[in-house]
């Protein structure tokens, strides 16, 4: 099995990665709908950084470092958030660690394969999870009322936009997987476009349904949003479950590639494959029994993101366009 | 001098055969020209052999002057024996296979060459029916266990010169013959030199089928998918040759091996192609939804009856939880006993005579499960989830993808068990990975839907939906698909 992702692999997994975790934060954190603009374009500038970057983690031990550290605290909050959300939505009574160690067992078998393997399932599983959440988004619309899309622009907005841009991980996604796409730059980039519109259009959606009061009162407005959908009344009496069960893959798929990533880290440090592997499934699962539930703060994540987004996204690929530049 | 030291050797090595014929007997006017011959009885065609060999040699050949000539391998080839299939060796350890082979040996004295005289006569079966491949429409023609049957039914159905047929020997003690059939300038070279090269490679005492050689050349042994396909169908394979596959046909096996495969050729049945597109499309999409549910709906039920009961309608709710009040079990206990009764009723109806095939079935069907839900043992809707299982599963054409399915049913149960609906879907992503990782001789398994160059997408015209055959580009998918096609 190759480390190679094809164009179209990459557009899987960048739109599959970008419906899980950014539909689910970024409404919770954004001021208004301009801030919102600015998010996404600073997330754009990001993307076109990382698309002409010619950075290779993988080719120098002390990115390896850098990059492993982040991705291992990403994965902990991530796998919280995801338990916690499971828990809050879709299984009362199920238990925290249950969930933690099913991600792990996934996380830790995909590794196996590599992320070929993952580029592959997430191709298969593209239109699955695309075409099942634009019907729900597009089920909504009816109900949206303009009236919900505040433009504001002042400090604020524009700071916080600027910072928030950094929570978008398509473009760190793209830096991790630099070293196994085979595709152009301009594909790369085209893709994060794409990804982006669909960040797009499912918070404006979000956001004209509930409005800024809705967004403040609802922990997790996506799902809020899911349950209050006028979805045709099938057999199925909640059909949000279903919904939530594709989310629930797109989430898994991001945390799957910061793992598989991380393995890769700590192989090029020197770690055995297995090890690496049994490490962060065991970090995973001591976290879970250990810390429990405290680890699941979406304002915690968006801190992490942003400092270690600032180094990660921002400036270690700076300084590699600049070095490509001067040769 | 050869030909008594190779009638001893012969002698020796044949010492305690009841069924070797062994003869020796002058030819020629003078009589005075020995000759020695052995075959083994039953594998040979006698009338042949009676009629084109012997009675040349003892009657015709008498004719021949006194002395006019030694009787060498040119004078019996060109004169003696009215066989065409002729050849000789000098070797006699591989004449000795040859006679185990079916194959007349003729040793002469004062020639140095041994004569092998093609006589294969095995008993064999005639060209049945399928019986597992079962199509309404097209060929009723089936493999049988000879070699040359199967290989003389693929040639039957393309006539080109461009058809070839590589033939090795397998297996240390049963030499079994095995032909690597391909069409030439279609099927991928390096793919072929790859076959052959494994295929020679194998080190085994015995080769008992085509389904035991499968397990040398797969790729990955330690997934319960099929990384080749078997059938009994020579228009099946004669369709796939010409798109590019290679074909395995082992002696003593009524299936033949097609490689590379992908998993959507195990959704594909040989009357697809003979019938009208939009049944064969409605068909076919039948079959995947039957696909899923014969190793997922077991896995789904338990997740959300024990998790998430709030998303099936209220009444249904109730009805199931009425059903249930009596039964002692657990529902993932009930749901796996009764799978592992009907994947016992299942091999017992496959080793039971035809005539008790179908009381098994309404003992352990009708009755038992009749009788266990009046006493309160299993929920009707256990039995019921469970008869849609087993029902879905037959959908699929290739028994060798329900296997795999029959197996992963239970790590679906599993791990619904554990993670209710978030298991369900995890437990799906990882077979989903799992099948991804495949690939059979180079190809991903999931292709044309992943794993295939970007121009290849075309193919997904001939997978879940089968478009008009003028719009399929059918031809050639295997040779156009590159090894490691995500490069």
């Amino acid at each position: 099995m190759n480390k190679i992702i094809s164009c179209a692999q990459l557009q899987a997994l960048l739109i599959i990665a970008s419906l899980g975790f950014e539909i689910l934060i970024i409404p919770t954190v954004i001021l208004n709908f301009t801030n919102l603009i600015i998010i996404l374009a600073t997330s754009l500038f990001l993307c076109f950084i990382a698309s002409i970057s010619n950075i290779k983690i993988t080719e120098n031990k002390i990115l390896c470092y850098i990059y492993l550290v982040k991705n291992l605290l990403v994965i902990i909050l991530l796998s919280n958030i995801t338990s916690d959300v499971i828990k809050k939505v879709m299984l009362n009574n199920i238990e925290s660690y249950k969930i933690l160690l099913i991600i792990a067992i996934i996380s830790g078998y995909s590794s196996v394969k590599g992320i070929e393997v993952v580029a592959r399932g997430s191709q298969m599983l593209f239109w699955f999870i695309v075409v099942a959440t634009i019907y729900v988004y597009v089920m909504s619309t009816p109900d949206i009322s303009l009236s919900n899309y505040p433009m504001k622009i002042d400090n604020s907005t524009l700071i916080n936009g600027l910072f928030m841009g950094f929570i978008i991980n398509i473009s760190e996604i793209i830096i991790m997987l630099k070293p196994y796409i085979k595709c152009e730059n301009k594909k790369i980039f085209k893709s994060s476009i794409i990804s982006l519109g669909i960040i797009f259009f499912v918070i404006s959606i979000i956001i004209g349904r509930l409005g800024f009061v809705g967004l403040k009162s609802t922990k997790y407005p996506m799902f809020e949003l899911m349950y209050s959908a006028n979805l045709p009344n099938l057999f199925i009496k909640r059909q949000e479950g279903i919904f939530i069960s594709l989310w629930t893959l797109s989430a898994v798929i991001s945390i799957i590639i910061y793992f598989i990533t991380s393995v890769e880290y700590i192989v090029k440090i020197g770690v055995k494959k297995k090890y690496g592997i049994f490490f962060i499934m065991g970090l995973l699962v001591f976290v879970a029994l250990v810390y429990g539930r405290n680890i699941n703060s979406i304002r915690t994540y968006c801190y992490l993101q942003i400092v270690g987004g600032i180094v990660t996204v921002f400036i270690i690929p700076i300084i590699f366009v600049l070095r490509r530049k001067k040769v | 001098m050869c030909y008594d030291v190779h009638k001893k050797y012969i002698e020796d090595k044949f010492k305690n055969w009841g069924d070797i014929v062994k003869r020796e007997f002058p030819i020629g006017q003078a009589r005075k020209t020995k000759v020695f011959i052995v075959y083994i009885d039953d594998m040979v065609n006698r009338n042949m052999l009676e009629e084109e060999v012997i009675k040349n040699l003892i009657i015709n050949i008498r004719l021949t002057p006194p002395n006019s000539r030694y009787f060498d391998y040119d004078f019996l080839v060109n004169g003696g024996i009215t066989t065409a299939d002729i050849k000789s060796t000098r070797d006699i350890d591989d004449a000795l296979v040859e006679v185990m082979s079916g194959n007349t040996l003729l040793l002469i004295e004062n020639c140095k060459d041994i004569l092998i005289i093609s006589s294969k006569g095995f008993p064999k079966r005639g060209v049945d029916k399928p019986e597992n491949e079962i199509a309404v429409q097209g060929p009723q023609e089936a493999f049988s266990e000879s070699l040359r049957t199967n290989t003389g039914l693929i040639r039957r159905r393309i006539r080109s010169t461009n058809l070839k047929c590589v033939q090795k020997k397998v297996g240390s003690i049963s030499k079994t013959d095995v032909a690597i059939m391909y069409y030439e300038g279609v099927a991928k070279k390096e793919l072929v030199e790859k076959v052959e090269k494994m295929v020679e490679n194998i080190k085994t005492e015995m080769i008992y089928d085509s389904g035991y050689l499968e397990q040398f050349i797969e790729g990955n042994t330690n997934s319960p998918f099929p990384q080749m396909q078997l059938t009994e169908r020579p228009d099946k394979v004669a369709a796939e040759l010409v798109d590019g596959r290679i074909a395995i046909v082992v002696d003593t096996s009524p299936f033949v091996i097609l490689l590379p495969t992908v998993l959507a050729s195990f959704y594909q049945a040989s009357e697809d192609y003979y019938q009208r597109w939009e049944i064969v499309s409605f068909i076919r999409i039948i079959r995947y939804i039957s696909g899923f549910i014969a190793f997922a709906l077991p896995g789904l039920y338990i997740a959300t009856t024990i998790y998430s009961p709030s998303m099936l309608p209220t009444e249904l709710v109730l009805t199931m939880a009425g059903a249930r009040q009596m039964v002692p079990l657990p529902t993932v206990i009930e749901i796996v006993i009764l799978e592992l009764i009907f994947e016992a009723l299942r091999e017992a109806g496959t080793r039971v005579p035809a005539s008790i095939g179908s009381t098994l079935g309404i003992v352990g069907g009708i009755i038992i499960g009749q009788a266990a839900v009046d006493a309160n043992l299993v929920s009707p809707m256990a039995v019921i989830i469970i008869s849609i299982t087993a029902i879905c599963s037959f959908a699929i054409p290739t028994m060798s993808l329900v296997s795999a399915y029959r197996l992963i049913k239970y790590f679906i149960i599993f791990i619904s068990a554990i993670g209710g609906l978030f298991g369900f879907v995890t437990g799906l992503m990882l077979v989903l990975f799992h099948i991804s990782s495949l690939e059979s001789f180079g190809v991903s398994y999931v292709a044309p839907f992943s794993g295939v160059a970007e121009d290849e997408y075309d193919k997904v015209k001939d997978t879940i939906f089968r478009f008009p055959i003028k719009k399929t580009k059918k031809d050639k998918f295997y040779h156009k698909v590159e090894e490691n096609s995500n490069e």
